[in-house]
């Protein structure tokens, strides 16, 4: 355990056992405002209920659940492969990272290794859905701070993206694309595949990440907006489980692709003695509204660099594990043409048979954009989960948010949403 | 009828400059959106509305397809007025209609004192049917060309805070409320500057008439060269009066939903935006009057210039060109507006104040002070003019870099949950009924 945590001292808090106070102490200005459900700032549905003295918020109480749409429960009915088209509405900023995140907890659970090539087009694919995900959540932080030049920049070069996933996997925006062992399919074309990531990186996102950094990072105005707001210190950010970029920009040192390596980012992942991608991982110590973004700002570039490592390497072999570790849907021209494979497809399609999941539990953890994102899952013997729980990180992220909040005006209320990154769907899943 | 004594050629002359200078502003306040969207668009890397053209969705009309979206705003002010009006039943009624009238209308009046044209020989006439004789002469071609022009403006300018206030208290709606106390406070503080500005023009120039303000460009050269520091100032504080980037606390959309005109909808929206870029046009024309030389095309001192636009030159053609010059000055200057709100990020409301009190006040005080040496010592000659103005700049940076800037930090606040007062008791339970009355919190321990 790396970082001995200190007891907290600050507040003598009382719970419910103290007879409640009917009213808080009235300088005669408190009034209430419902930073409501539906509101142009906060990014999907979230509720804030201030309580503000004047333009300082005093109180500040989250109300989520409006975008709860039983995801997890949703899990229980759904087997190994389709829950992965329900996964990537989470995070929907980056689909295609729960769907790596997905089966990579999935294959965790049934122990199986997949192939070096599909190892290495996930990492890609990770490391492009990281990029997405940044340039969305520093651009819009941007524009809730009226920057809305810098947003339209970031999201404008979030489309190449979408054509490589279009391309990929046949849609632009919830590919779906990851399977139990393996992918949907193979690269149509690995030539072009390249061409397109490697045109992307060179032409349009430095490009874009450079202008933004022109318009916003040595702009006064900017920050004044964002430094010194929303402080979260390192032990802080430690105890109230914060990860990911957030938790970085306060000086916690964890990425889990550093700590816990998976993928492309652990050592010998083609059985050959491969070395893991080199990056660096960004720390910053402010822990304030701009180190958030300034991390994210370098972790995009950090991204492009893993990319570059391997995008020239893409391994040959199958993207699929071998024919008989039996998880995987043989292709159709298999299943067709042998016997074998028309079994193993019969073994796994029909409703009473399907994968014979270990009866046990497992959690499996990837680094997304936002932070650690884990699944649970709980297997019965069946093809079914019993029990998927997803451990998302915009809710730890969010449950700071009062604390992050309160003693800070309206204003800033918009910029620590923007930098905290809460996608409802994956707050409320 | 007998003639009566005001009707001179002035007066008339007058009073087609208004009525033609409010139907062009009218249709130039509604190609100010779609210039806005259009160069808003050009920044991002988009396209803008392309496909408004004139064509009124008729066949035989189709050859004026597209038109680069000439036609939206057409089709804009068409979809105001057929939409459904819907005033709120909490809102107050009178008052809610009044807002954005009172806000156009103000933002209209401002336009009389500006010189559009010069001065023109008018040949003498005979009104046909009155049988009134007009004598010619020479007439000044602006709405009304009195000596106490900048003073005008400032007044009316004022009034503009009225038109925000009552339409957001009439709205009934805590955003709106807020939007408007915003706006009010913002707009008052900024004229404090904007009024010190046209100050430090005043010492320069003696006159606040705006025709005598030209004339003395004439040989001066355009007061952006003498008084870079007024200028600056009067362009800054009409942003912040016109309640544009970066100072549009009042409507951004990212906090306050809307701000004053959340609860507007068709035409009387249409009546704030209009209203606003109608203050946006005065204070571009203003400024091009004042610090840019109005009609006059050499920013240097010294008379050369085109002979059409000379203060001479009285024919009709050089009127038409005079106008020419001004709107043109008048258009970008309001491009640059848009420029500019386009880029920058917006300020915080308390950071807008202090800005102003603690920024632009003690600025513009310190250059009333400068500006009043020089016309003591009686230097008008631009270079010189510009070395002082300079020198002020140099030692406003070297003292604003001295002074430290307050960062951002919590208050501790009475009844917090995370920043409390010092020693405070602190309940983590909402303590505000209306925080938890559609969603009770459930308590563990139930006592």
């Amino acid at each position: 355990m790396p970082f001995t945590l200190k007891p907290y001292e600050g507040l003598d808090v009382d719970s419910e056992s103290v007879k409640y106070l009917e009213k808080s102490i009235d300088t005669g200005e408190r009034w209430v405002l419902n930073f409501g459900p539906q509101h142009p700032a906060t990014h999907t549905t979230l509720r804030l209920v201030l309580e503000l003295d004047g333009e300082r918020v005093v109180r500040c109480t989250p109300h989520i659940g409006y975008l709860h749409s039983g995801f997890e429960k949703l899990a229980e009915h759904m087997d190994y492969n389709q829950y992965v088209t329900v996964v990537s509405r989470m995070d929907y900023l980056s689909p295609i990272a729960n769907d790596i995140a997905w089966h990579g907890a999935v294959e965790k659970l049934f122990d199986i290794e997949i192939t070096p090539r599909c190892k290495v087009l996930r990492t890609i694919m990770a490391e492009l859905a990281r990029i997405q995900n940044h340039l969305l959540c520093c651009g819009a932080a941007a524009l809730d701070l009226g920057g809305f030049t810098a947003f339209i920049y970031g999201f404008n070069s979030r489309e190449p993206i979408y054509d490589i996933c279009d391309y990929i996997s046949g849609q632009r925006f919830h590919p779906d694309w990851t399977r139990v062992g393996g992918l949907m399919q193979d690269l149509p074309d690995e030539a072009t595949f390249k061409k397109m990531v490697k045109n992307y990186l060179a032409n349009d996102l430095s490009k874009a990440i450079d202008d933004m950094e022109r318009l916003l990072l040595r702009n006064r105005i900017f920050l004044d907006r964002v430094q010194g707001v929303g402080v979260m210190t390192k032990e802080e950010a430690i105890s109230w489980g914060w990860t990911g970029p957030c938790a970085r920009g306060s000086g916690v040192k964890r990425d889990v692709r550093k700590d816990d390596p998976y993928l492309c980012y652990a050592d010998n992942w083609d059985g050959q003695g491969a070395a893991a991608v080199k990056f660096q991982v960004p720390i910053a110590t402010d822990g304030d509204c701009y180190a958030r973004f300034v991390v994210r700002m370098e972790e995009m570039k950090q991204s492009m660099k893993i990319i570059d490592q391997l995008i020239d390497n893409i391994p040959g072999g199958s993207v699929d594990t071998f024919a008989d570790a039996k998880m995987v849907k043989p292709k159709k021209s298999e299943v067709y043409g042998s016997i074998e494979g028309l079994i193993q497809h019969f073994e796994l399609i029909m409703s009473n048979r399907g994968w014979k999941a270990p009866i046990a539990e497992c959690y499996g953890g990837y680094e997304s954009a936002n932070g650690e994102l884990g699944y649970t899952i709980v297997g019965d013997g069946t093809a079914k989960p019993w029990r998927v729980k997803v451990r998302p990180p915009c809710f730890m992220n969010y449950s700071a948010m009062a604390k992050l909040t309160e003693g800070h005006m309206v204003s800033d209320v918009v910029a620590i949403i923007g930098s905290i990154n809460v996608v409802a769907a994956e707050l409320d899943r | 009828m007998p003639q009566p004594s005001f009707v001179t050629g002035q007066f008339l002359v007058s009073v087609a400059t208004i009525v033609i200078v409010i139907h062009i502003i009218l249709i130039g306040v509604a190609y100010c959106i779609y210039f806005e969207r259009k160069i808003s668009a050009w920044m991002q890397d988009r396209l803008g509305p392309n496909r408004a053209g004139l064509d009124f969705g008729l066949p035989f009309l189709s050859f004026l397809k597209g038109m680069g979206g000439v036609g939206q705003p057409l089709a804009d002010g068409i979809k105001f007025l057929i939409k459904e009006d819907y005033t709120p039943a909490t809102v107050d009624k009178p008052l809610f209609s009044l807002g954005p009238a009172l806000s156009v209308t103000v933002a209209l009046v401002g336009f009389a004192i500006i010189p559009w044209g010069g001065t023109w020989i008018m040949p003498g006439f005979t009104i046909p049917v009155l049988n009134w004789y007009i004598e010619g002469g020479p007439v000044t071609v602006a709405g009304a060309d009195i000596n106490i022009g900048l003073v005008y403006l400032l007044a009316v300018g004022s009034l503009s805070i009225y038109g925000i206030a009552i339409g957001s208290w009439a709205s009934n709606n805590k955003y709106s409320f807020l939007g408007g106390l915003r706006a009010s406070s913002q707009m008052l503080s900024y004229e404090i500057p904007l009024g010190l500005s046209i100050l430090a023009v005043l010492l320069t120039t003696a006159t606040l008439n705006p025709t005598k303000i030209i004339g003395y460009q004439h040989e001066h050269g355009w007061l952006l060269l003498s008084c870079p520091l007024a200028c600056l100032m009067f362009y800054v504080c009409s942003l912040a009066e016109c309640n544009r980037a970066p100072f549009d606390n009042a409507e951004c959309e990212q906090e306050l939903v809307g701000g004053y005109h959340t609860e507007y909808s068709s035409m009387r929206f249409a009546l704030y935006f209009l209203g606003e870029y109608a203050h946006m046009i005065t204070a571009s024309a203003i400024f091009a009057v004042v610090f840019l030389g109005g009609y006059k095309l050499n920013p240097f001192p010294g008379g050369v210039d085109l002979p059409l636009l000379s203060p001479d030159d009285v024919s009709l053609l050089a009127v038409l060109a005079k106008f020419g010059v001004m709107f043109v000055k008048t258009a970008l200057l309001i491009a640059f507006m848009m420029v500019v709100r386009w880029t920058l990020p917006r300020l915080r409301f308390d950071q807008v104040m202090s800005v102003a009190w603690q920024g632009a006040i003690p600025i513009s005080i310190a250059m009333v002070l400068m500006h009043s040496l020089l016309s003591y010592f009686g230097i008008h000659q631009m270079p010189l003019m510009l070395l002082a103005n300079v020198g002020l700049a140099a030692v406003i940076i070297a003292v604003q870099s001295m002074i430290p800037r307050p960062k951002n930090h919590k208050v501790a606040l009475a009844g917090s949950r995370f920043s409390p007062l010092a020693g405070e008791r602190v309940t983590t339970r909402p303590t505000n009924a209306e925080a938890i009355e559609d969603r009770p919190v459930q308590t563990a321990l139930a006592r």
